[in-house]
C-alpha cells in the first residue's frame, strides 16, 4: 500500500513539474535540467560497473550512442504506420507508446552491445580493460558515422519530440531505484566483492565473469535508455555527441561525485553538467576553467565529494564507497 | 609495385611521426604506470611552438629556409615542450606522490588569469587575476590545505584528462581556434631513387625521426640516466632505495617524451602544414594505440607499433575504405588487447595468489 | 573413499616444474598437514585444488567427482573452500557482509526479485543475515559484525577469513598458513580452533603451515613437499624422525 502511494505521489510531482517548469525557470534552464537528468542516468549506470564492480570502462558513450540511434531510427521508421494503426488513441497515448517501444529497443540494443563488448573485454583488468572499452566505443562511433540511414556524418534530423522533463526524470527514478536495489542485494555484494578482491570472490563461489558481464550489460542498457531519451529531446543526433570525450565526462562525474556511491554519481552529474553549462557563453574559457577545477579536485580530494562519506547509516549495508 | 613502394614510404613517414609520439606515452607509462592523456596535446603545442618560431624574425629574416632554419625550429620547439612536460609533471602529477606544495598557487594563478581574461578581456585584468590566484593559493596552502587522501590510479588518469582539456582549450584561447599554416622551412625538392619518388619534406621526416630514435635508444641504453630510467620503470621503490632520485628521473622522462612529441609535431607539420589547437586529439590517441600495440612500457615496441599503425592507415586509405580510416587504429587496438594484451614486445605480468 | 583425491598431478610454468606427480588422499574428518620449505609449491598445490590453476597432468576429485580445470567459483560451489596466505578479505565491506557474500551463492536470488525487492527476496536476505550472524557468533566476531573488515585486528581478520570460508558450507577446507604472524599464544589458540572446526563442522581440513607446533599438534597425517615433489608422508611422529625431511629443512623447524 505504502509503495503504491509513493508511486502515485511521484507521478503527481513529475507531472506537476513538467507542466510548470518551463514557465518558472525559462526555456534555457529547462533544457539544462533535462540534460542533468540524462547525465544522472548515464552516471548512475556507469557507476554500477566502474564504481561498484570496480571494472574500469571508458566506453559508455558507445552504448549511449547505440541506444540513441536505435531508438531514433526505430521510432522514425514505425511512426507513420503506428499512428495510422492506433488512430483511435489520443496523441499523448500514441507518443507514450512510441517512446516506450523505442526505449525498450534502445535498452535491448545497448544491452546486446554491452554483451558483445563485455564478454571478451572483461577478461582484462585495469588499464587494459579501460583501453579496450575506449577502443570499442570509438569503433561504434565510426561505424555509426558510416551508416547512411542515420545521416552519417551530417547527423540525423527530424526525430520526433517525444521525451521531456517528465519522461527523463521518470527514468531517472527508475534507474536510481533499480540500481540501488541491485546494489543492496546479494548481487551488489557480489559486485563489491569482485571490486575488493576478485580472486577471493571467485574462491567464495562468486562467478566473477558472470557478475562482471551482468553489471556491464545492466549498465549499458541504462546508457541506451539515456540515449533514447536524449535523441527524442534534442530531436537531432550527431556522432560528435558521442566522442570518447563524452565517456570521459561521465567518468569525471562519477569520480568527482565519489566513485562507488549512488548519491555521489547523482551529485557528480549535477555538478559537472551545471558547471559546464554555466560557463557555456564564455567559449573556450568554459573548458579551461573546468579543467583547472577538475585537476584541483583530483589533487586535493581524489576520493570525490561523497567519497568516504556514508549518506545513510543503515544497519547492515555495504560500504558502497571504497 | 611503384605505388606500393610509394605507399610504403608514406606509411613509414606517417608511422615515424606516430612512433615519436608513442615513445612519450610508453616512457611515461614505464616510469609512472600512467596513461598520459595530455601527451597528444603536447604534440600540438610543439607544432604551434614551431610555428611561432618559424614565423619569427630570426628564422624568416636571417635564416630563411633550409637546414639551419629547420634545426632552430626543431630544437626550439623541443625545448619549449620539454619545459611544458616538466611543468605538467611537477604540478599535475607529482602532487599525487606527496609533493603538493606550490600546486595551489600554480593552478589558482592560472585560473585567475583565465577568469581575469574572461571577465575583463585585457592584460590588466589578466594580471590582476594571476596575482589574486597566486595570493589565494599561497594563503590556502599556509592555512593547511593539503591532500588528505592518497590519490588513486583513477584520479591520476582524470588529472591527465583535465590537463588535456586544459591544453586543448587553452590553445584555442592562446592561438585562436582557426587553423594556421606552417610556413615552409625546408625548400621543396624532389628526388628520384630508382622507382621511388621522394620529396625533401618526407626525406627530412625520415632522417630526423631516425636520428631521434637512435638518440633515444642511445640515451636509454648507454647513459647513466637511461639506466636509472629503466630501473625506475622496473620498480620505483627499489630504485629509490638504490639512491636514485626518482623525482628527477621522472621529470627527465617527461622532458624527453615531450621533446620527442614536439619533434613529431614539427615533422608532421612539414608534411601537413595545417595546424589547429585540436590537432593532437586523434594522432595522440593513435600514437597511444601504437604504444599499446608495441607493448606499453617498451621503447622499441613504441617504435614498431608506430610504424605498423602508420602503415596500416596508409594502406587502408590507399587500397580500401578511407572513411573507416580512424577506426583502423582502434580495431588494431581491440584485436591486440584481446589476443595479446602485453603487445608485441611486452611481457605479461602475472598476479601472485 | 577419500573426500579429496589428488592423483598424479603435475603443473609446469614454462620450463619450471612447480608440482610433480602429486598424490594426496584426504579422508573425511582428516586434519591433513602439508609442509615443506618456502617455495616448495604448497600454495601452488592449493591453487590447483581450488581451480586457480589448471593441472597439466593428473586429476583432482572431490567426493569422486572430477574438479580439475574447472572454474574456481564452480569448485567452491561444489564444496572446496579456502583461506589465503595474505589475508584476502573484502576490505570495503563489513565483517557481516564478508560472510554474507560466501553465503549467498548457495541460494541465489533472481535478478527481478532483487530489483523489485520482492517478499521472497527479503525473506532470503533475512535468512542469509541470520545464518551469517550465527556463524559469526561461533567465531566470537558477532559483536563486531558491522565494523569494516579491514579495521579488525590481525588475529580477528584471520578468524573472519576462516568463518567466511566456512560460510560456503564446504566439504573440504584449505587453510593457507593461518598461523602466519601469530605469537605462540595465538598459535595455540588457532590450533585448537582448527581442531574444533573440524569436529564441529564435520569437514576435512588441509593445512599448509610453517609453524611446526601447530602442524604436529593438530594434524594426524602430514605430507612433506620439496621442489614440488612429495618426499615423505605419515603421522607426525614418523615425519619428525624422517632424515629426508630433516635434510630438506636443514635442521628442522
Amino acid at each position: 500500500m505504502k509503495k503504491a502511494l509513493i508511486i502515485v505521489a511521484a507521478f503527481a510531482v513529475l507531472i506537476g513539474l513538467q507542466m510548470t517548469m518551463r514557465d518558472f525557470v525559462g526555456a534555457y534552464n529547462y533544457q539544462i535540467v533535462v540534460l542533468v537528468g540524462i547525465n544522472i542516468i548515464l552516471a548512475v549506470s556507469l557507476n554500477l560497473i566502474n564504481g561498484v564492480t570496480g571494472q574500469f570502462s571508458i566506453g559508455h558513450a558507445g552504448f549511449y550512442a547505440v541506444g540513441a540511434y536505435t531508438c531514433a531510427l526505430l521510432v522514425s521508421t514505425i511512426q507513420e504506420p503506428f499512428r495510422n494503426a492506433t488512430g483511435s488513441l489520443p496523441e499523448i497515448a500514441q507518443d507514450t507508446l512510441l517512446l516506450l517501444i523505442g526505449l525498450a529497443a534502445a535498452a535491448i540494443a545497448a544491452g546486446l552491445a554491452g554483451l558483445v563488448v563485455g564478454i571478451p573485454s572483461l577478461r582484462l583488468k585495469g588499464d587494459y580493460l579501460a583501453i579496450v572499452t575506449l577502443g570499442f566505443g570509438e569503433i561504434i562511433r565510426v561505424v555509426i558515422v558510416n551508416v547512411e540511414a542515420v545521416g552519417g556524418s551530417r547527423g540525423m534530423t527530424g526525430i520526433p519530440a517525444l521525451s521531456n522533463f517528465f519522461w527523463v526524470y521518470l527514468f531517472v527514478i527508475v534507474t536510481v531505484a533499480t540500481i540501488h536495489n541491485l546494489v543492496y542485494s546479494s548481487y551488489g555484494r557480489a559486485f563489491i566483492s569482485i571490486r575488493d578482491d576478485e580472486t577471493a570472490a571467485e574462491a567464495m563461489g562468486v562467478d566473477t565473469t558472470r557478475y562482471k558481464v551482468l553489471a556491464f550489460v545492466v549498465s549499458s542498457m541504462f546508457a541506451g535508455i539515456a540515449g533514447g531519451l536524449f535523441a527524442h529531446f534534442t530531436m537531432y543526433l550527431h556522432p560528435n555527441s558521442f566522442l570518447f570525450i563524452t565517456s570521459f565526462y561521465v567518468i569525471i562525474m562519477i569520480v568527482v561525485g565519489g566513485l562507488g556511491s549512488i548519491p555521489g554519481a547523482i551529485i557528480g552529474a549535477v555538478a559537472v553538467t551545471v558547471l559546464l553549462e554555466a560557463f557555456r557563453e564564455f567559449g573556450a574559457f568554459r573548458l579551461v576553467n573546468f579543467a583547472i577545477i577538475l585537476v584541483l579536485i583530483m589533487i586535493f580530494r581524489p576520493q570525490g565529494l561523497m567519497g568516504g562519506l556514508k549518506v545513510f547509516k543503515p544497519r547492515s549495508r555495504a560500504a558502497v564507497t571504497k | 609495385m611503384e605505388t606500393f613502394l610509394q605507399q610504403l614510404i608514406n606509411g613509414i613517414s606517417q608511422g615515424s611521426a606516430y612512433a615519436l609520439i608513442a615513445l612519450g606515452y610508453t616512457m611515461v607509462y614505464g616510469v609512472l604506470r600512467l596513461i598520459n592523456f595530455a601527451h597528444g596535446d603536447v604534440y600540438m603545442v610543439g607544432a604551434f611552438a614551431g610555428f611561432y618560431i618559424a614565423n619569427s624574425d630570426i628564422v624568416q629574416g636571417t635564416l630563411g629556409t633550409g637546414v639551419a632554419a629547420a634545426i632552430v625550429v626543431m630544437l626550439g620547439s623541443m625545448a619549449v615542450c620539454a619545459v611544458l612536460g616538466m611543468l605538467i609533471e611537477r604540478f599535475a602529477y607529482r602532487p599525487s606522490r606527496g609533493a603538493s606544495r606550490f600546486a595551489l598557487p600554480f593552478w589558482l594563478g592560472i585560473l585567475g588569469a583565465s577568469l581575469g581574461q574572461m571577465i575583463g578581456g585585457n592584460p590588466v585584468a589578466l594580471g590582476i587575476g594571476v596575482l589574486a590566484g597566486v595570493v589565494v593559493g599561497i594563503a590556502l596552502e599556509r592555512a593547511g590545505l593539503r591532500p588528505v587522501t592518497k590519490s588513486s590510479h583513477l584520479s591520476l588518469l582524470i588529472t591527465a584528462i583535465g590537463v588535456s582539456l586544459f591544453l586543448e582549450n587553452g590553445g584555442q584561447l592562446a592561438f585562436g581556434a582557426d587553423p594556421k599554416f606552417f610556413p615552409e622551412i625546408i625548400p621543396t625538392a624532389n628526388w628520384q631513387l630508382g622507382p621511388l619518388r621522394i620529396d625533401s619534406q618526407r626525406a627530412t621526416v625520415l632522417i630526423v625521426a631516425l636520428l631521434l630514435m637512435a638518440g633515444l635508444t642511445f640515451i636509454v641504453n648507454y647513459t647513466k640516466t637511461g639506466k636509472a630510467m629503466r630501473a625506475v620503470s622496473f620498480n620505483l621503490d627499489a630504485a629509490k632505495l638504490m639512491g636514485i632520485n626518482t623525482d628527477r628521473i621522472i621529470a627527465f622522462t617527461f622532458a624527453l617524451g615531450s621533446a620527442l612529441a614536439a619533434a613529431g609535431g614539427i615533422l608532421v607539420s612539414l608534411l601537413y602544414p595545417r595546424i589547429d589547437p585540436l590537432m593532437g586529439i586523434m594522432p595522440g590517441l593513435k600514437a597511444f594505440v601504437a604504444a599499446v600495440l608495441g607493448g606499453i612500457g617498451s621503447i622499441p615496441g613504441a617504435m614498431i607499433g608506430g610504424l605498423i599503425i602508420g602503415m596500416a592507415e596508409v594502406m587502408a586509405v590507399g587500397y580500401g575504405q578511407s572513411t573507416y580510416r580512424d577506426a583502423i587504429a582502434f580495431v588494431i587496438l581491440v584485436l591486440i588487447l584481446l589476443l595479446k594484451p602485453s603487445g608485441i614486445m611486452g611481457k605479461g605480468i602475472t598476479e601472485k595468489v | 573413499m577419500a573426500i579429496l583425491e589428488v592423483s598424479h598431478v603435475t603443473k609446469r610454468f614454462g620450463g619450471l616444474v612447480a608440482v610433480k606427480d602429486l598424490n594426496i588422499a584426504v579422508e573425511k574428518g582428516d586434519l591433513y598437514g602439508l609442509i615443506g620449505p618456502n617455495g616448495a609449491g604448497k600454495t601452488t598445490i592449493f591453487n590447483l585444488i581450488t581451480g586457480v590453476y589448471k593441472p597439466d597432468e593428473g586429476t583432482i576429485k572431490l567426493d569422486g567427482v572430477d574438479v580439475q580445470g574447472r572454474k574456481a567459483s564452480r569448485i567452491a560451489k561444489q564444496g572446496i573452500s579456502r583461506t589465503f596466505q595474505n589475508i584476502r578479505l573484502f576490505s570495503s565491506m563489513t565483517v557481516l557482509e564478508n560472510v554474507k557474500v560466501a553465503r549467498h551463492m548457495r541460494k541465489e536470488q533472481g535478478l527481478f526479485s532483487a530489483v523489485f525487492t520482492s517478499p521472497s527476496m527479503r525473506h532470503e536476505e533475512e535468512s542469509i543475515e541470520h545464518e551469517s550472524l550465527e556463524l559469526l557468533k561461533i567465531f566470537k566476531l558477532d559483536d563486531r559484525a558491522h565494523e569494516l573488515a579491514r579495521n579488525l585486528p590481525y588475529g580477528s581478520q584471520r578468524r573472519l577469513e576462516i568463518a567466511r570460508a566456512l560460510a560456503t558450507k564446504p566439504k573440504v577446507l584449505l587453510l593457507d598458513e593461518p598461523a602466519a604472524g601469530m605469537n605462540p599464544q595465538e598459535s595455540i589458540e588457532l590450533m585448537h580452533l582448527i581442531q574444533w572446526v573440524r569436529d564441529e563442522f564435520q569437514i576435512a581440513i588441509l593445512l599448509v603451515e610453517h609453524n611446526m607446533k601447530v602442524v604436529m599438534g593438530a594434524c594426524q597425517k602430514i605430507q612433506v613437499i620439496d621442489y614440488g615433489e612429495t618426499i615423505a608422508q605419515g603421522s607426525p611422529a614418523e615425519i619428525q624422525g624422517n632424515p629426508k625431511v630433516i635434510e630438506a629443512y636443514l635442521g628442522g623447524a
